[in-house]
C-alpha cells in the first residue's frame, strides 16, 4: 500500500509528518484527511470562538494531493435589524 | 512439554488475580488441551458460531473485535498468553462476537465438559473464573470511558499504560520495556481513531519523550508522565498487589 503523508496547520502552527501512514488509494487518502480535521476539530471545540485548521496530503512521490481546511466562527447573534 | 508450559500460564493468569491452593493449581495443570495454530488475521471463533470448547490463549495476541455495518471493525479488547477470552461460552454457546489472532497464536482448546467438570468439582477454580470475566468487565467499562469521554492522546497512552502492566503482571515484561505487537490500524480499531489521527497523536506522545517505539519495542521513559495523560489507575485491573511493578523513570 503506497504512503501519503497529512501536514496539518492549526492556526500558524504548522505540523510536518515525516512517518506517513499507509493507505489503499488517493480516494481513501482524500477521506482520510477530512476524517482528521473533523477529529481535530472535535478536539479543539472548547478553545475559544475561533478556529482554522487546514491538512495537506502529500504522495510517496512528494507531490500534493489534496488541501482541505476547516474554518470555525463563533458569535453571538447580531441584533435583528428594526423594520421601519 | 509445551501443553504443560500453556497450562502454568493459565495458572499465573488466573494467580495475578488471587492465589490459589497447590490441589487447585494441580487440577487446572491436568486439563486437557488440544493445541492449534493460528496466522496473523486469522479468526478463531467467529460471530454467530456454536462452540464445544473454550480457547486458552497460549501464545501471541489475540482480540475480540466486531465489524459495524460499513465494514469497519472495532477491536473490543486484547488478550494475553493465560487468557480464556471464550470462557462465557461455557455458558452462552453462541458467539455474538469474533475471536481473531492479531499475531501468528497458538491456542490451547479445552472442552466445555472438561472445564465444566472442573468447576462442578472445585468451587475456587469456579470462582476464579468467575473473577475474571468480572474483571473483564472491570475492563470494558475503562475502554467504555475512554472510547466515550477520553481525548484522542490520552486514549493512546491509557491502551500503552494498560498493555504494560499487564504483560509485567504475567511476566513478559520487567515492566520498562516489551513487546507491543500491534499495527497502527490495529491500535486504532481498539481505540475508534482514524490511523492517520491515531499515528499523529502517537507521534506527539513520542516527542513528548514519554515512551520509545521501535520496531513494536515499547520502552516507557516518563511513566508518571504516561499515566497522567492517560488518566490511568491500575485499580480496575484488580491486580495482586505487587503484581506488576512498573519502574518509574
Amino acid at each position: 500500500m503506497p504512503s501519503y503523508f497529512f501536514h496539518t496547520r492549526d492556526g500558524e502552527k504548522l505540523e510536518f509528518d515525516e512517518e506517513g501512514t499507509d493507505l489503499p488509494d488517493d480516494q481513501s487518502a482524500r477521506n482520510a484527511a477530512k476524517e482528521l480535521l473533523a477529529a481535530l476539530n472535535r478536539e479543539k471545540l472548547p478553545n475559544g470562538d475561533h478556529m482554522s485548521l487546514s491538512v495537506t496530503v502529500q504522495n510517496a512521490e512528494g507531490a500534493e494531493i489534496y488541501i482541505a481546511s476547516l474554518r470555525l466562527d463563533g458569535l453571538p447573534p447580531s441584533k435583528p435589524a428594526k423594520n421601519g | 512439554m509445551d501443553k504443560q508450559l500453556y497450562l502454568e500460564r493459565l495458572v499465573l493468569k488466573l494467580e495475578t488475580h488471587i492465589p490459589l491452593p497447590p490441589a487447585e493449581r494441580q487440577k487446572l495443570l491436568d486439563l486437557p488441551l488440544t493445541l492449534k495454530r493460528f496466522e496473523a488475521g486469522q479468526d478463531i471463533v467467529i460471530e454467530g458460531e456454536i462452540t464445544k470448547q473454550c480457547c486458552l490463549v497460549a501464545e501471541g495476541l489475540v482480540c475480540r473485535y466486531k465489524i459495524v455495518g460499513d465494514g469497519v471493525r472495532q477491536i473490543l479488547s486484547l488478550h494475553l498468553p493465560g487468557d480464556i477470552p471464550d470462557i462465557h461460552s461455557l455458558l452462552i454457546e453462541r458467539m455474538d462476537h469474533c475471536l481473531g489472532a492479531l499475531t501468528p497464536a497458538v491456542v490451547g482448546l479445552i472442552s466445555h465438559d472438561a472445564v465444566r467438570a472442573l468447576t462442578r468439582a472445585s468451587y475456587r477454580i469456579s470462582e476464579a473464573f468467575w473473577r475474571e470475566t468480572l474483571i473483564e468487565a472491570s475492563i470494558y467499562r475503562e475502554w467504555m470511558v475512554g472510547i466515550g469521554r477520553r481525548s484522542a492522546p490520552s486514549r493512546i497512552a491509557h491502551l500503552l499504560c494498560e498493555f504494560i502492566t499487564k504483560m509485567t503482571a504475567i511476566g513478559l515484561s520487567d515492566g520498562v520495556t516489551c513487546n507491543l505487537p500491534l499495527t497502527q490500524p490495529e491500535i486504532a480499531d481498539a481505540l475508534g481513531l482514524s490511523t492517520v489521527h491515531m499515528n499523529k497523536k502517537l507521534r506527539e506522545i513520542r516527542e513528548a519523550k514519554l515512551i520509545r517505539l521501535r520496531a513494536n519495542r515499547l520502552t516507557i521513559l516518563d511513566w508518571r508522565g504516561l499515566c497522567e495523560l492517560a488518566d490511568f489507575d491500575p485499580d480496575y485491573l484488580h491486580l495482586q498487589p505487587g503484581a506488576a511493578k512498573i519502574a518509574s523513570a
